[in-house]
C-alpha cells in the first residue's frame, strides 16, 4: 500500500523563504545563514519536480539583497517554463515596495485574484496597501467582507480603515493610485539607501479630510529621521513636476524612542 | 489709559508661547494620550503661526487659498516664493498640518506615538526656522 504522498522539497523551502523574509521585515536583519542555505537549495532543485517552487523561492531571495536583476531572471525562467500563475504574480508583488517597482502591483492588480481565495486576497490586498495602491486595497476589502474573512477580528482591521478612507480621499480628488504608488515608491529608494539605516517592513497610514499620511518605520533616532524625512521631500521635489504635498506625505518615522 | 496703550502693543500670544507650552507638556514624563494630542497640536500651531508671521517679511502676501480654510492660505501663500525652500517648507507644513487633524478631530484613532514624536521634532525645527526668515543676517528663502 502506498503511502503518502510526499511533499515537494519546493514546499519546506518555500516555508523558509517566508520565514527569512518575514524575519528580515520584522528586525531589518537578513540572516545570512538561513539565506545562503535557501539559495543553495534553490539551485539544486532545478531540473527537479520541485523547480517551479525553486524558482519563486530564488526570485523572493534575491529581492531581499535588492538584486533586480537576478530577481528579473528568476520569475522569467518561471514565466517562460511554467507560464504566469497567481503564485508568480503574488510572490513578485510582495516585493513590490521592497524593490521600489509598483509595477509588479500594477501586473497583480490586472492579472486578478482567483475567484473566491480568501487568502489570495488577503495578499493582494497587504501588496496593493503597502506600495500605495489604495483603491485597489479597498476594492480588496470589500471582497473579504463579502467572504467573511476573519482578518477584520484581528488587528490590521485598523490598517484597513485608513485604506478605506485613503482611498475615498483618492477617489473624491480625482487622484489616480499610481500617482500614489510612485510618490511612496520614491520615498521608499531614499529610505532604503541611506547607510546606517534599517528600513522595517511595517508601515504607518493615516488618512483624513487633509490627505493621505505614509510612513516608513525606521531603524533610527529622530534626528537622523528628520535628515532622511528631507532627503525625501528633496527626491520628491526633484523627480516630479507634482509632487502631490497638498494630498500625500511621505516620511519616515522611528521604530524605538528609546525612553 | 497707560492700562489700554498697552493692549495696543503687546501681543496677547506669540508662536513662541504655543513652542514654550508645547514642549512644558510634552517634558513631562509619562504623557497621556490628550497631552500628547496638545502638546502635538501647539508645536504645530506654533509652526503655522511662525509661517503666517513670516509672509511680510518676506514680502509675501496673505492670498485665499481655492480650497482649505486659513491654513492653506498661509501655505499657497509660502508657495507663492516658488523657490525650492518654500516647497519643502509647505511639504513641511502640510505634512504636519494632517496630524494636527488627526489629534484634535480624530478622536477614536490610535495615532503612533513614535510618529508623532518625529513630527513634534519636525514642527520645532519648522518653527525655528521660520522665525528666522527674512530676518536679517539670517536664512533667505532664496536659497
Amino acid at each position: 500500500m502506498a503511502g503518502p504522498t510526499p511533499e515537494l522539497k519546493s514546499n519546506e523551502l518555500g516555508k523558509r523563504v517566508k520565514m527569512i523574509a518575514s524575519s528580515y521585515a520584522d528586525t531589518g536583519i537578513l540572516n545570512e545563514i538561513a539565506w545562503q542555505g535557501a539559495f543553495r537549495d534553490s539551485l539544486a532543485l532545478e531540473g527537479t519536480p520541485s523547480e517551479p517552487g525553486a524558482l519563486i523561492a530564488r526570485g523572493v531571495l534575491l529581492g531581499l539583497k535588492q538584486d533586480n536583476e537576478g530577481v528579473d531572471l528568476s520569475f522569467d525562467k518561471y514565466a517562460t517554463r511554467y507560464g504566469i500563475d497567481w503564485g508568480w504574480h503574488a510572490c513578485r508583488a510582495s516585493l513590490a515596495l521592497f524593490l521600489g517597482r509598483p509595477e509588479f502591483v500594477v501586473d497583480l492588480i490586472e492579472f486578478g485574484v482567483p475567484e473566491g481565495d480568501i487568502d489570495a486576497c488577503l495578499g493582494a490586498y497587504s501588496y496593493a496597501s503597502q506600495a500605495g495602491f489604495m483603491i485597489s486595497a479597498s476594492e480588496y476589502i470589500a471582497k473579504l467582507r463579502v467572504m467573511k474573512s476573519e482578518v477584520f477580528n484581528t488587528p490590521r482591521a485598523e490598517f484597513m480603515d485608513e485604506v478605506v478612507i485613503a482611498s475615498e480621499y483618492l477617489r473624491t480628488h480625482g487622484i489616480n493610485e499610481r500617482d500614489l504608488a510612485d510618490r511612496i515608491a520614491a520615498g521608499w529608494k531614499v529610505a532604503s539607501r541611506e547607510s546606517n539605516v534599517t528600513v522595517l517592513g511595517n508601515v504607518d497610514l493615516s488618512a483624513n479630510e487633509e490627505g493621505i499620511s505614509f510612513n516608513f518605520c525606521l531603524r533610527a533616532d529622530v534626528d537622523r529621521c528628520l535628515a532622511i524625512q528631507q532627503l525625501m521631500d528633496e527626491a520628491l521635489i526633484n523627480n516630479f513636476d507634482d509632487p502631490m504635498f497638498e494630498h500625500l506625505s511621505v516620511g519616515v518615522f522611528p521604530a524605538d524612542m528609546g525612553r | 489709559m497707560f492700562f489700554l496703550l498697552t493692549w495696543d502693543v503687546e501681543m496677547a500670544v506669540t508662536p513662541d508661547d504655543f513652542l514654550a507650552l508645547s514642549k512644558a507638556i510634552d517634558g513631562k514624563s509619562n504623557c497621556s494620550e490628550i497631552e500628547l494630542r496638545n502638546a502635538y497640536r501647539c508645536a504645530y500651531y506654533a509652526a503655522h503661526h511662525a509661517a503666517k508671521q513670516a509672509l511680510p517679511r518676506l514680502g509675501l502676501a496673505l492670498a485665499k487659498a481655492s480650497n482649505g480654510g486659513s491654513h492653506a492660505d498661509v501655505e499657497v501663500s509660502l508657495a507663492a516664493a516658488g523657490t525650492y525652500q518654500s516647497k519643502r517648507l509647505v511639504a513641511q507644513l502640510q505634512r504636519l498640518k494632517r496630524v494636527r487633524v488627526d489629534c484634535d478631530y480624530h478622536l477614536d484613532k490610535n495615532i503612533n506615538a513614535n510618529v508623532l514624536a518625529v513630527r513634534m521634532a519636525e514642527a520645532q525645527n519648522a518653527f525655528v526656522h521660520l522665525m528666522s526668515l527674512g530676518v536679517p543676517n539670517a536664512a533667505a528663502l532664496a536659497e
